[in-house]
């Protein structure tokens, strides 16, 4: 019986500490990523990041302009909606064609 | 007088007048003979600079290095000799006596580096990403991007130029600015054309319009001629002040921004390809 006992307590902790891994691992962060057609001149290019440096809490960006996509995180629990992030892209010019949305970075550079 | 030495008088009159005339021909014809033509004289290679932005310092060249958040000093074989890091997004650069103007796109301020100390100029309207500055005298230009204007000041007042549109005297997204000989010119990017004012904002002409330019991200005006770098086109191309179309540089561009012209000596800035093109007359 205690054998049993001991073996739930272990069993028990460990997912705990699995758990407070994964959530240090995640730093609560929200990783999007945003296709950007046409997105060619530096002052374009640099104009929609200057714009998604205004959502609350992004950090991490990173711009793409040969390829054409922004990437950032935010935290988790402050994390655009699709349509705002259309609305800021079209506000730097832009059209939005895909929007990807992860819990685990994209890349790890920053060109920031 | 008799009628014979009047006769002789009118005589030489004329063939002085004429004397006269065919001087001032002679001057115009050098001075129209005078070589107007930029060919193509080397390329300086660019390491790990992105470069938007170009001024002449005596034998040196600033640009501004935008991916990089900096501006750099190189040499005339494109060895960095000094550098300015910790701006955000500097583009197109102006330079008055020992003073360089920064415009930083995404902190909506214009920077002054002199000397080795960076100062901030104190902006009286609000842009929303400077594109280019320029600075005659007491006056300052901005190129206000996404506001699709130019902000001219001159100590306290302050005047806008242009409004959002593609008629004659409307901007879209502006990119750079020059002031010359009491004009404002306006590389007004996406209506892909310059456009031309006076201090008042009254617009004066275009120039441009039928070379069908596709993104006239940078300018440089000089006494004679009026120098634009087509983004997407490829290709630079030089108008006389008035518009006349003069000359179209191609072949060595990858995405151009910016020009400088010291003397007979153009730089063109190739963003893209990561050179400075030197062109001589």
């Amino acid at each position: 019986m205690k054998a049993i006992v001991l073996l739930l307590f272990m069993v028990s902790s460990f997912n705990i500490k699995a758990n407070n891994i994964e959530t240090v691992n995640n730093d609560n962060k929200t990783y999007i990523k945003v296709w950007i057609d046409g997105m060619a001149c530096p002052f374009c290019a640099y104009g929609l990041e200057k714009k998604i440096k205004k959502i609350d809490g992004a950090s991490d960006l990173f711009i793409e302009i040969n390829e054409g996509y922004i990437s950032f995180s935010v935290k988790s629990n402050k994390v655009p909606s699709e349509d705002d992030l259309k609305t800021i892209v079209k506000e730097a010019g832009f059209f939005a064609r895909k929007i990807e949305i992860s819990q685990t970075p994209f890349k790890q550079d920053t060109n920031e | 007088m008799s009628r014979r030495n009047y006769f002789l008088l009118v005589l030489f009159t004329l063939i002085l007048i004429n004397s006269s005339c065919t001087e001032d021909k002679k001057n115009t014809a050098q001075k129209s003979e005078q070589p107007t033509e930029w060919t193509f004289s080397k390329e300086i290679k660019l390491d790990n600079i992105s470069p938007i932005g170009i001024v002449a310092q005596r034998e040196f060249l600033w640009l501004s290095d935008v991916d990089n958040n900096r501006i750099v000093k190189i040499n005339k074989e494109g060895k960095i000799v000094e550098e300015h890091g910790g701006l955000q997004r500097p583009m197109h650069l102006a330079m008055q006596g020992s003073k360089i103007y920064i415009p930083e796109y995404t902190s909506d301020t214009v920077k002054i580096l002199e000397g080795g100390n960076v100062s901030a100029y104190l902006l009286k309207e609000e842009p929303d990403g400077i594109g280019g500055v320029a600075v005659d005298g007491n006056t300052v230009a901005i190129a206000d991007f996404y506001n699709h204007r130019t902000i001219l000041q001159q100590d306290d007042n302050v005047t806008i130029i242009g409004k959002e549109g593609h008629n004659d005297g409307e901007l879209y997204y502006p990119t750079d600015v020059e002031i010359k000989n009491d004009l404002i010119y306006v590389g007004d990017a996406y209506n892909n054309r310059v456009q031309v004012f006076d201090f008042k904002g009254n617009y004066v002409r275009m120039i441009g319009w039928n070379e069908s330019i596709k993104v006239a991200t940078g300018l440089k005006v000089t006494d004679i001629q009026v120098i634009v770098a087509d983004f997407d086109g490829n290709r630079v191309l030089v108008y006389d002040i008035y518009g006349k179309l003069l000359q179209i540089l191609a072949d060595k561009f990858n995405n151009p921004t910016d020009i400088e012209v010291v003397g007979d000596i153009m730089y063109v800035v190739n963003y893209k390809g990561n050179t400075i093109e030197i062109y001589k007359k």
